[in-house]
């Protein structure tokens, strides 16, 4: 399992980006800025609800069904968050 | 807890006992996952998790259940009422309430019938499919009260995201999925919900304010007002439970005369009556509870024992762990929770004649006291696991109006129930006698400056008392272990039996005292300090003594 990040004081993005490596299970040491549906094998239909409920939980938004079906890659969920000032 | 907290739990957790768990609900549960795993960790146990394919509970509830696998079901509105779930629109018909309410009883029935299953119930909002708002409300409000009959840990509304439902099917917020799973990781780790049988309760600072063996009957109080008000409140709720059938009985460290005088004198809503059995004896409370539930032939699990003193629980919580351990509140405003909390074990729906009269069927049984020789468990590992530190003081010189006081109020460990004034004691210690006192802290706290002994120029032991507060931890053994290994430690010591002080009594069996008869009792100082290592090896021993 990875190294997770403790410290409160960690940025949206470094928290962001181990969330993409916890939930989509990425191998150490690769990059999950360039995570992307169609493209991490381990992005299926239950991983993206996974992700999306540990996006709210982490930084307390919602995310409605619509704005979910957007967010296919860590570029488009990163602007979303930066969007809604999460 | 939010995502990357869970995900550190769980990394760090380095296992325990396995919990083997379904999570029965009818939306996507696979987001929680994660979650359930690190409220198990909290406990210290390794979650196992399965889950339901989505939308088959209905399909679940009618399989039998998995061997050795506790199930929670983590329900909605729309599971007990399949016409009200969001994702399938308002129905085209209003509702019928009275339906409604049959749906719903009907799922209940289905889930009270699996042993061991537990109910969370999130009350999500319910579509308008009714004929007004206070119909509405009505079901809503029926549903609720439907599952909380049945056991369930009701939830609060604000736990249901309908945006995360409409988006993935999970009904759960995503800011309650800690706080949910710690409430379905609780229930499933909690005792199979079979209802309690047999509620123990402490006497004194339990059933009543105040200490019967020192404060007297006059002393302790019971009555709806002031110190007696919570323990008033406390009897009442007992009175109900004996009428639906609940047994009670009594553990309380004093001789049976002492412990039975508040019940015996029909002043109290409670009386020895209402009692199965009043245990009054000097051994450790979990051979008290052992024994009394085996004579009634009650498994510990059908056990809920309550007292105040949080060493007494932890002792029988440690010692027989199927017992159900309740503390008795300190403060009034914790008693509503506590009453709850008891309700909740021994709740039951139906009542039978049989319950109504069960207190004396046992009565019958027990045909009077549980004999005391009960065998007392062995407290060593127990009391070492307290981490106690005996802090000893020399009050030959300075400040000793706490061990005068001490000597002056303590009956039941108290060497001759000799009363001193200040001048006494000053005048023995003005003619070479030295006073000693002890406080005791542990794990939990300070308990004060609890033992005090004065020892004669000439070596005769006048007075030594140990306050009731912190019986069965060995601490006489131990300073007189201590004592004997003083120069100028006593060679006897002025006793005399009094009606209170049985435990002084006891302590005296032991081997390296004369016979105790009053009078002067010969002290073998080597032996005792021989025989009694081990008691005194259970302390950290800090010394605040000139040599």
């Amino acid at each position: 399992m990875d190294m997770l990040p403790s410290n409160p004081m960690e940025t949206t993005e470094q928290r962001l980006q181990a969330i993409f490596r916890g939930v989509l299970e990425l191998p150490a040491g690769s990059d999950p800025t360039t995570a992307a549906q169609g493209q991490t094998p381990t992005w299926d239909s239950m991983a993206h609800v996974t992700l999306v409920a540990a996006i709210e939980a982490e930084f307390g938004v919602t995310i409605d069904a619509g704005d979910s079906l957007s967010l296919t890659s860590y570029e488009t969920t990163r602007q979303f968050l930066a969007d809604v000032g999460g | 807890m939010n995502f990357l907290d869970a995900k550190r739990i769980v990394a760090e957790f380095s296992g325990g006992p396995e919990l083997r768990l379904l999570l029965a609900l009818s939306g996507t549960g696979e987001p929680l996952e994660l979650f359930v795993k690190a409220a198990a960790a909290e406990r210290g146990l390794t979650a196992k998790l399965r889950l339901l394919p989505f939308n088959t509970l209905q399909q679940a509830l009618l399989a039998d259940a998995a061997s050795g696998e506790r199930e929670v079901f983590l329900l909605l509105p729309w599971d007990l009422v399949p016409e009200l779930d969001w994702r399938s629109g308002v129905p085209a018909e209003r509702l019928d309430p009275t339906a409604t309410l049959e749906s719903a009883d009907r799922v209940l029935a289905r889930i009270a019938v699996r042993p061991g299953a537990a109910i969370v119930y999130l009350p999500a909002p319910i579509p308008a499919a009714f004929a007004d708002q206070p119909t509405h409300e009505m079901v809503a409000s029926a549903l609720a009260a439907r599952v909380a009959q049945a056991g369930a840990h009701v939830l609060s509304a604000d736990s249901f995201s309908l945006g995360t439902y409409f988006g993935s099917g999970m009904p759960v917020a995503a800011r309650s999925m800690g706080l949910v799973s710690r409430a379905v990781v609780e229930r499933a780790s909690a005792p199979k919900s079979e209802p309690a049988k047999l509620l123990i309760s402490d006497l004194d600072n339990t059933l009543w304010n105040g200490v019967i063996a020192e404060d007297g009957l006059d002393g302790v109080s019971w009555r709806a007002e002031g110190a007696g008000y919570r323990h008033f409140v406390y009897q009442t709720f007992l009175r109900r439970l004996k009428g639906e059938g609940v047994l009670l009985a009594a553990v309380s460290r004093n001789s049976p005369e002492v412990a039975l005088a508040p019940l015996a004198s029909g002043r109290m809503t409670l009386r020895e009556s209402d009692f199965v059995s009043v245990v009054a004896s000097y051994h450790a409370k979990s051979a008290q509870i052992k024994e009394l539930a085996k004579q009634l032939n009650l498994g510990l699990n059908a056990v809920v024992f309550v007292d105040d003193n949080p060493v007494e629980l932890e002792e029988v919580g440690q010692v027989l762990p199927d017992v159900q351990c309740v503390a008795f509140p300190k403060h009034d405003d914790g008693l509503p929770a506590v009453l709850a909390d008891l309700n909740r074990r021994f709740g039951r729906r139906e009542l039978t004649a049989e319950d109504r009269n069960r207190t004396e069927l046992y009565r019958r049984r027990l045909e009077g006291m549980v004999p005391q020789a009960a065998e007392g468990a062995d407290l060593h590992a127990f009391l070492r696991d307290l981490r106690m530190r005996l802090i000893l003081h020399d009050r030959s010189t300075g400040d000793r109006a706490r061990a005068v006081q001490l000597i002056n109020k303590t009956n039941q460990f108290n060497l001759n129930g000799q009363r001193v004034t200040d001048e006494d004691v000053g005048a023995a210690l003005a003619s070479g006698g030295r006073l000693f006192t002890a406080t005791l802290e542990d794990k939990t706290g300070s308990h004060g400056e609890i033992l005090a002994a004065l020892i004669t120029g000439e070596g005769r032991l006048t007075s030594f008392v140990l306050s009731c507060r912190v019986f069965q931890r060995r601490v006489e053994h131990a300073f007189s272990a201590w004592l004997a290994e003083q120069s100028g430690a006593p060679v006897s010591m002025e006793y005399a039996p009094t009606e209170r002080n049985e435990p002084f009594q006891i302590f005296l069996r032991d081997p390296a005292f004369g016979e105790p008869v009053a009078g002067p009792v010969k002290w073998d100082a080597d032996r005792y300090a021989r025989e009694h290592s081990d008691d005194l090896a259970l302390f950290e021993l800090v010394t605040q003594v000139q040599a």
